[in-house]
Formats: structure tokens, C-alpha cells, sequence
């Protein structure tokens, strides 16, 4: 009776993608995003490509002290003749994993404090208030005191990074619900009998989806600065190679004085370069959604 | 928590003092009332920390006897001057470039300045004082790179001494700055509120004041909100211009151990953030637009 | 058991009161009674803002009453759990642009009050219910797969009915059917929803402040005014031999033969001062202060719903007349 058969292929033509669209149109039309992409997929591939290969082994020293940028050595070498340019690949697999991890984590607790208190007028006031608490606390100071105290992990880091970091997130969120939850539509899902965490997580969710993207992407990057600058201090983990320890590394071996500015160059530089393209792309989406 | 805190002190107390061990550690635990029960010794802690004044974090392991508090004192002197500094210079520059960004929107000026300043706002700040360093202080031997002050302290030495500091944290936050002042400039000029100035006459010195004006409220939210970021800024700026501010000393407290400097540290930035956020609650109604808007 | 004891909906002096921006209290309804029984057809008729939505609201228990309670088969609509109610009874939102989603697809529409109201368990059984429906509505299977972003106003229209008529609930309200309509589609939608009605036997409520769309529809009709019932009667009665003052005016405005003689009424209506008789503590008849009939009583006192023949009741002091209670 009916015409089942039919019925995929069409489905797969008219399928909802409304997102996809905008976003793709973002990357086909948007010099911003398509600059921030070039980045962000740059190091993204020189970290999957670190992990089938490097040059040189990361920690020990493979030639002279302090060898400046040859063809042996692309990026020259470190105090204890480490190759650099091995340090910065491989770095950049530590440097960006723990950031998207410590990023997505950040968005998943400020995606779910913001829903649940815009939309359950119960669970506003607690967690509002802890958002309150949460944004007063000095971020980094508050990272090298439990560093010191408690050595954590990479992982152990980036859930702290998370735990400090979702506040904002959440405020934006909540206010988007709060005026989202007042429309016609939502109140078309409740007599539908949709349950609760449906219209909250799928409904909610998909309707700040654009937020939620661009404030996914500063986390991140967020992330790495605040990693980085720890790893430059020195607390933390610093058994992996990443590009903050690389820096924390020459700074402790007086590279500046000894005038090895390819030791401090490719690790600052990236973290600053990758950074920066997650901006770009996140701006430049921003921008794209604003117009939908 | 890596050993024993009482033991720890001990020991650094032993080898520092040339005691025993044995009575080192006799003295930190009647110091630290290691008799009571734990409770109480934390319920002690927490009300010499909150509850008197100057907050007592006992004292610090490294420069025993001196209080940490004291030594936590004498550098926030140092960072609240980089950070006071920063946060005026950065402002006005926010201020400043935004307007004009605004009254530029979309000719090629913005369209650079945009992705410049995304730039900016993404460097790690502790890279950029390296290459201030490597650039003003090791090639071109024109401004010191560390210390706050040389031996003989006046101020243009002071200064010269902070140039570089703060040249690392407003070029990386006033752009910031400027991108949210340009979006709220933006808005100003388009809004009714302007025509209705237009039509009123108003000449143009007052209508930058007006702009100025609705630009500051989001620029102050955002200071407020971003006060622990930029504190953390600073910290690492210091570390690396060995400014002799809560950043170095920081970093010196976790290299010794000495944890109630660091405590005491956490717990003075947490104060500057929690002030900071009262004194922006304070100064919205004064900014609000709205509310002079009607009035006026 | 109390099938025929009782009517479907029942509304028991009801009123809702709303904080005003300002700080001030709205009174949107006050002191409302009201029945529906099985399969009748009550159109509620007042200008905007008059309060139609809000009691629409309150019969199917989307909004809370301040005051007074709704039943529904006897029972306090509190008391029923939401899943019960919603099988129940359904409201169609006014403006069919803001009710759907525009993330969905009408897939996801449609399939929801199945999946989680209904409880079909079987997709294939889903799916033949859906199509039937659209069949209904006079759409193709093929809409299913679109996005409601896609679909025209008179479509998304049709797809909210079709989500309604596929829970077959017992009463439906209908809130402003028509109005994001253009005018070709107008009688179209009506006369789809005058027709699943009948398939379904439910009890519906019409709501609109188009008083010529009631003539179209049979079965009580209600005007309300400033959060009041100012006129309840038949179709007939009331189109035929209108009584209140607002009902005149209300029908003056419709292109009709009452309407000539009318217009002095019509006239009178552009200089009425309504500020002062939505405060909760005024007492005296809402319409008074744009009434040409006024006199001293309608200022200090409300008058009471009568009964004058038949259905058709009124409340206006023109009309002396037994006390009607329209709950019973
Ligand atoms: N959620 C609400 N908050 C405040 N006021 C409301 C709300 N809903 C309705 N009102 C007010 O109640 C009155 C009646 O509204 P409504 O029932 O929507 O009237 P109608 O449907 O007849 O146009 C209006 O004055 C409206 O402004
Ligand atoms: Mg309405």
C-alpha cells in the first residue's frame, strides 16, 4: 500500500541539514573559516602524522647542543641535543588532545548546566550560583596549587580545566533556553508527551547548537593556553612532551641566553597559530549562523 | 599529596636551620597543634584564614619564620601595579581602537584589524615576553628584561622596567577589548537611539562621548568576568620578566613546597576576582545607558 | 459511570491573573463558567486580547487557573496525569509558524505523539497511521520527509491538524484556526477541521475574533470581552438575534445586514475608555465604559449571565431575566 521502497531514498535527499548547510556554505564562502580551517587542519594532521612517525626519538639527544636549524635537524637542537623539530611533533599530539579533550568536557558540563537550569526552573538557583562561585576562581593560580599538591594527570587536568571553565557557557546557554522555552513549539513537544530530557537535550540543544559550536571551539583553545601555561610553569604532568613543556624546557636551559631561538619559535608559534584558526573558524561560523 | 606535610616542613626546617630532624619536627607540631583532632585543626585553619586580619597562612616553609602572608603582601604590591596599569592602558586602548573600527566598519582598516586581533588575543602571553626578550632586551639592548627595578630604584627606572611587561599583556588583551567595543559601537551607531541624538543636534564631541558611554558597559562586564584570566596573564608574564610579583612567587613556592605561600596566593586572587565582579555590580547603574538615556 | 453525569469540560468560575511589566495584576479572565459536552462545538468569539486564549489554555490544563477549577469528565484536570490528559485533550496553538519546530522534520512531528503519547510500539503501524492522516489533510506521503521549514503556512497548518487528529483525542481546542491564513485557504482549513471533527466525534472549541467564521460552524457560541462571557447561545440564536451591546458591535463590524443598522454603535465603540475596568478591584460591567446603553448601575455593579430563552443567555442589566449558571 505503501510505497516503502521509496520511501529511503527520499529520506536521504530531504533529510534534515540545516546545519550541515550553513556550515558548509560557512566554508565554502567565508575567508575567515576557510583560514582557520587551513590551520586547524594543518596541525591536526602534522599530530596524526606524529603518531606513525617521528624523525628522531623525543627525549634523547641525537646530535650537538644547541644545533642551529640544518637539514638533519629541521628545527635545530636543544640544550641537550634533542632534536627539536621531533619534540614539536610529537608534542602537538599531546597539546592538542588534552585541549579538545579538556574543551569537550567543558562544553558537555556547560551545555548541561545551562539546559537544565534555563528549562527546570528547580535546579536554576543551585546552579547558577555555583557558576557564580566557579567564575570568581582564579583559574591558573588555582591549577599550580592542586598541580603542587596532587600531581596530576593530563586527564586529571583537563577534567579540572573543565570544572573551571564551563560557568560562562552555561550563563549564555541558559539565557538562550530561558527565551527559547517560552515558544509555541516547546509547548507543541509537552503535549506530545516528548519526555522531559528529550525536549531539554534534543530539542534545547539543537536550537543552540550554533552557540554551543562556537563556544565548543574557544574552550578548546582556551584549554591549550591554560595547559600550556602550566606546563611553562612547570607544574603538572611533564612526563609527555607538549609544546608548553618544550617551552617550560628552554626556558630552564637558558635558550634565550644561549640564543636558541629555534628551540622557543615552533612551540609558542603553533600554540598561538592553532589557537588563533579555531578563532577564525569559530568567528567565522558565528557570523554564518547569525545570518540563518 | 606528595608526603607528609608536617614532615615535609620538618625536614626543610632541619636542613635550613641546621637542627635535627628529630626536633624540627617536635617544634612544627606543637606549632601546627598536630595533637588535635583533625577537625579541629582544620576548623582552626579555616578561621585564621578567613576570620583575622592580616589572614594568617602560618608561616612559610621557605622563609621561616617570616609569615607567608607578609611575603604574599610584598609581591601583590608588584602585580597589583602591572595589572592596575595594564588594565587602564588596556581600556583606553580597547576604547579607542574599537571606536574607530566602528566608525570604519567594513573598509579594509576592520577587515584587517579583525583577524589580526584574533591573532593577538590567541598568542600564549609568557611566549610573547620571550620574544620581547630575545627582540628589545638581547638584540637591541634597549629596555631590561627582568627584575622590577635596578639597585639604585627611582621612578623612570621602575618604569623602563615595566615597559615590557606591559607591552605583553595589552597587546594581548586591548585587542580583545577593541573587538567587543567595536561591536557595541557598532550597535550605538545603528540603533534609534543615535538618530534621535542626530535629530537633537548634537554635536560631535557629545556624540563620541554618547558612544563611548553604551561601549563601556560591556567593556567593564567583561573585565569583571575575565579578571581571573587575566590574573593568570599576569602571573605568567612576571614568571618570565622575573618580576618580583605573585607570579615568581609562585613558581618559587611550588619549586620549594611551601604551600601556604600558595594558598595564601590562591586565596588573594580569589578576592581580587570576588572584588572586582562587587565593583563592577557597582558601576552598571552608573553605566547603564538606559537608565541615562530616560533620564537625560 | 459518569458518562452521562457529567459534561466533558467543565470550567467553574474560573479566573487568571497575570503580573504586568509594570508591576501592576492583569486580570485576563474572571469569574468564568463554562461547559462542553460530548461532541459539541463551542466557538469562543472576542477581540484580541480579550482572553479566549487564555481560557482555551485553561480547558485543556496548558495554563493553571488563579482561581476556580477545570474539570474534565467531573475530575479536577489537576489531578490527571499528563500523559492521561494529553490523550485526552489537545490544544492547536494560533500561529502555526511559531508551534512547529523548524528543526524537525514532519516526520518527527507526527511520529512523536505516536511514539510517546499514543505508545505505538510498531513502526510500520506508525508509519500507515501517519500516512493516512496526510491522506486525510490532503498532503502526500511525501511531505513526511520534509522539513517543516519547508512547508507553507496553509501546509504547516494542516500538519498541526493532522498531529492532532492522529491522537484522536476526546476535545480538541482550536485556537484561531484561520487567522495566519490567507483568505482562499480559509474555508478550506475550516471545513477540514468541521469534517475530522465529525470523524472523530470529539468535543472541539473554536476560538476566533472573526465573528463571521462562527456562522460556518455549528453549536454554542460564547463572546467574551475583556476576560468576560458577555453572550452564550446558539449559532442561531445569537447571529439572529443578537442582545449584548458588544455583540452588536462585534457583528457590525462583519460585513452583514445587521450591520447597517448598526453602525451608530460601530461609531460610538472608536471612543471607548476601557483603561480603568481591567483592574482586578473594578466592580462594575467591563463593557461600560464603551456602552452607549450605559447607565449609572453598569458602573458600580457587574451584571450576572441571564437566561433569556432557549440556550441564549446574556449579561447585561438591559436584560432582566432568570440567573443563569452556565456550569450546570
Ligand atoms: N503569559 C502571559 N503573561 C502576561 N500576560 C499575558 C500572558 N498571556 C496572556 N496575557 C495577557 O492576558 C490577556 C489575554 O490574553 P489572551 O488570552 O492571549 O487573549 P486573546 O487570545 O483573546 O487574544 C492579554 O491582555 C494578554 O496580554
Ligand atoms: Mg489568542
Amino acid at each position: 500500500m505503501f510505497p516503502r521502497r521509496l520511501e529511503n531514498s527520499v529520506r536521504r535527499n530531504l533529510n534534515r541539514n540545516t546545519f550541515l548547510t550553513v556550515i558548509l556554505n560557512a566554508v565554502a564562502t567565508s575567508r575567515m573559516v576557510q583560514i582557520g580551517l587551513a590551520i586547524t587542519s594543518f596541525f591536526v594532521g602534522i599530530a596524526i602524522i606524529s603518531v606513525f612517525y617521528v624523525p628522531y626519538p623525543v627525549w634523547a639527544p641525537v646530535g650537538p647542543s644547541f644545533a642551529p636549524p640544518s637539514w638533519t635537524y629541521l628545527f635545530g637542537t636543544t640544550a641537550l641535543g634533542q632534536d627539536v623539530f621531533s619534540q614539536w611533533l610529537y608534542g602537538s599530539q599531546w597539546t592538542i588532545l588534552v585541549g579538545v579533550i579538556a574543551g569537550a568536557m567543558t562544553s558537555y558540563l556547560g551545555v548541561f548546566a545551562g539546559v537544565l537550569s534555563g528549562y527546570m526552573r528547580y535546579a536554576d538557583g543551585p546552579f547558577m550560583r555555583l557558576a557564580d562561585v566557579v567564575l570568581t576562581l582564579p583559574t591558573l593560580p588555582l591549577l599550580i596549587v592542586v598541580g603542587a599538591f596532587f600531581q596530576p594527570s593530563y586527564f586529571d587536568v583537563a577534567v579540572l580545566i573543565a570544572i573551571l571553565s564551563w560557568a560562562a557557557m552555561a550563563r549564555t546557554i541558559r539565557s538562550e533556553v530561558l527565551s527559547l522555552k517560552n515558544q509555541q513549539f516547546v509547548e507543541v513537544a509537552v503535549q506530545s508527551n516528548v519526555p522531559k530530557y528529550k525536549i531539554m537535550f534534543v530539542d534545547m540543544v539543537r536550537h543552540t547548537l550554533p552557540l554551543i559550536l562556537t563556544y565548543s571551539l574557544f574552550a578548546v583553545g582556551d584549554a591549550i593556553l591554560t595547559i600550556s601555561a602550566l606546563n611553562f610553569i612547570g607544574v603538572g604532568p611533564i612526563s609527555v612532551m607538549t609544546w608548553g613543556t618544550m617551552l617550560d624546557l628552554a626556558e630552564g636551559n637558558l635558550a634565550l641566553l644561549s640564543g636558541a631561538w629555534w628551540w622557543e619559535i615552533p612551540p609558542g608559534l603553533s600554540i598561538a597559530l592553532f589557537v588563533a584558526g579555531l578563532a577564525f573558524v569559530a568567528y567565522g561560523l558565528e557570523g554564518a549562523f547569525k545570518k540563518m | 599529596m606528595p608526603g607528609n606535610f608536617a614532615e615535609i616542613y620538618a625536614s626543610q626546617l632541619a636542613s635550613l636551620h641546621h637542627i635535627s630532624y628529630r626536633i624540627a619536627y617536635e617544634r612544627v607540631a606543637t606549632l601546627l597543634g598536630l595533637g588535635q583532632p583533625l577537625y579541629v585543626q582544620f576548623l582552626t585553619y579555616l578561621h585564621e584564614v578567613l576570620f583575622s586580619f592580616p589572614p594568617n597562612f602560618g608561616p612559610s616553609f621557605e622563609f621561616y619564620p617570616i609569615p607567608a602572608w607578609t611575603i604574599v603582601f610584598l609581591a601583590l604590591r608588584w602585580t597589583l601595579l602591572l595589572l592596575g596599569t595594564a588594565i587602564v592602558i588596556s581600556l583606553a586602548l580597547g576604547l579607542f581602537i574599537g571606536i574607530f573600527l566602528a566608525t570604519h566598519k567594513n573598509k579594509s582598516i576592520d577587515r584587517a584589524a579583525q583577524p589580526t586581533f584574533y591573532f593577538l588575543n590567541s598568542i600564549p602571553q609568557f611566549w610573547l615576553g620571550i620574544l620581547f626578550i630575545i627582540i628589545f632586551a638581547i638584540d637591541l639592548h634597549i629596555l631590561p628584561a627582568t627584575q622590577a627595578q635596578s639597585i639604585s630604584a627611582n621612578p623612570p627606572d621602575i618604569l623602563a622596567h615595566m615597559v615590557l611587561p606591559l607591552a605583553v599583556i595589552v597587546l594581548t588583551t586591548a585587542p580583545g577589548y577593541a573587538l567587543i567595543v567595536r561591536g557595541a559601537a557598532v550597535d550605538t551607531l545603528g540603533s534609534d537611539f543615535l538618530y534621535a541624538t542626530k535629530a537633537q543636534g548634537l554635536r560631535r564631541r557629545r556624540l563620541f562621548l554618547r558612544i563611548l558611554r553604551n561601549s563601556l558597559l560591556p567593556i567593564v562586564t567583561n573585565i569583571a568576568l575575565s579578571m581571573g584570566y587575566l590574573i593568570g596573564g599576569v602571573i605568567t608574564v612576571e614568571l618570565v620578566f622575573a618580576y618580583p610579583g605573585l607570579g615568581s612567587l609562585i613558581q618559587s613556592a611550588v619549586v620549594t613546597e611551601d604551600y601556604p605561600i600558595m594558598l595564601a596566593i590562591f586565596y588573594i586572587t580569589t578576592l581580587i576576582v570576588l572584588l572586582s565582579n562587587l565593583a563592577a555590580d557597582l558601576i552598571y547603574p552608573i553605566l547603564d545607558p538606559r537608565v541615562s538615556y530616560v533620564s537625560s | 459511570m459518569s458518562e452521562n453525569k457529567h459534561n466533558l469540560v467543565e470550567l467553574k468560575h474560573v479566573y487568571r491573573y497575570y503580573r504586568e511589566k509594570g508591576g501592576g495584576i492583569l486580570s485576563a479572565v474572571s469569574d468564568l463558567c463554562l461547559s462542553i459536552g460530548r461532541g459539541e462545538v463551542f466557538s469562543l468569539v472576542g477581540e484580541s486580547g480579550s482572553g479566549k486564549t487564555t481560557v482555551g489554555k485553561m480547558s485543556v490544563g496548558l495554563t493553571k487557573p488563579s482561581r476556580g477549577e477545570v474539570l474534565l469528565e467531573g475530575v479536577n484536570i489537576k489531578s490527571l496525569k499528563q500523559e492521561a490528559r494529553l490523550r485526552k485533550v489537545q490544544y492547536v496553538h494560533q500561529d502555526p509558524y511559531g508551534a512547529l519546530d523548524p528543526y524537525l522534520t514532519v516526520r518527527e512531528v507526527l511520529e512523536r505523539p505516536l511514539v510517546y503519547l499514543k505508545r505505538v510500539k510498531e513502526a510500520h503501524i506508525r508509519e500507515e497511521i501517519m500516512y493516512e492522516r496526510l491522506d486525510q489533510i490532503g498532503l502526500g506521503y511525501e511531505y513526511l520527509f520534509k522539513n517543516v521549514k519547508e512547508l507553507s503556512g496553509g501546509e504547516k497548518q494542516r500538519i498541526l491538524l493532522a498531529r492532532v487528529f492522529l491522537i484522536e483525542p476526546d476535545y480538541l481546542v482550536a485556537d484561531e484556526p484561520t487567522t495566519m491564513l490567507d483568505s482562499v485557504h480559509r474555508t478550506e482549513t475550516l471545513n477540514l477541521l468541521v469534517n475530522l471533527r465529525k470523524k472523530m466525534d470529539a468535543s472541539m472549541m473554536v476560538i476566533t475574533h472573526d465573528i463571521s467564521i462562527v456562522s460556518l460552524l455549528s453549536g454554542r457560541v460564547g463572546v467574551m470581552f475583556q476576560g468576560e462571557m458577555m453572550e452564550v447561545g446558539t449559532t442561531e440564536e445569537l447571529l439572529k438575534n443578537p442582545l449584548h451591546p458588544y455583540t452588536l458591535a462585534l457583528l457590525a463590524v462583519t460585513p452583514d445586514k445587521i450591520a447597517k443598522s448598526k453602525n451608530a454603535i460601530l461609531e460610538d465603540n472608536k471612543h471607548r475608555d476601557l483603561s480603568l475596568t481591567r483592574t482586578a478591584d473594578y466592580k462594575g460591567c467591563v463593557y461600560a465604559g464603551a456602552c452607549p446603553f450605559a447607565f449609572e448601575k453598569c458602573r458600580i455593579e457587574k451584571p450576572k449571565l441571564v437566561r433569556i430563552e432557549g440556550t441564549h443567555s446574556v449579561a447585561c442589566f438591559k436584560y432582566p431575566g432568570e440567573s443563569a449558571n452556565l456550569a450546570e
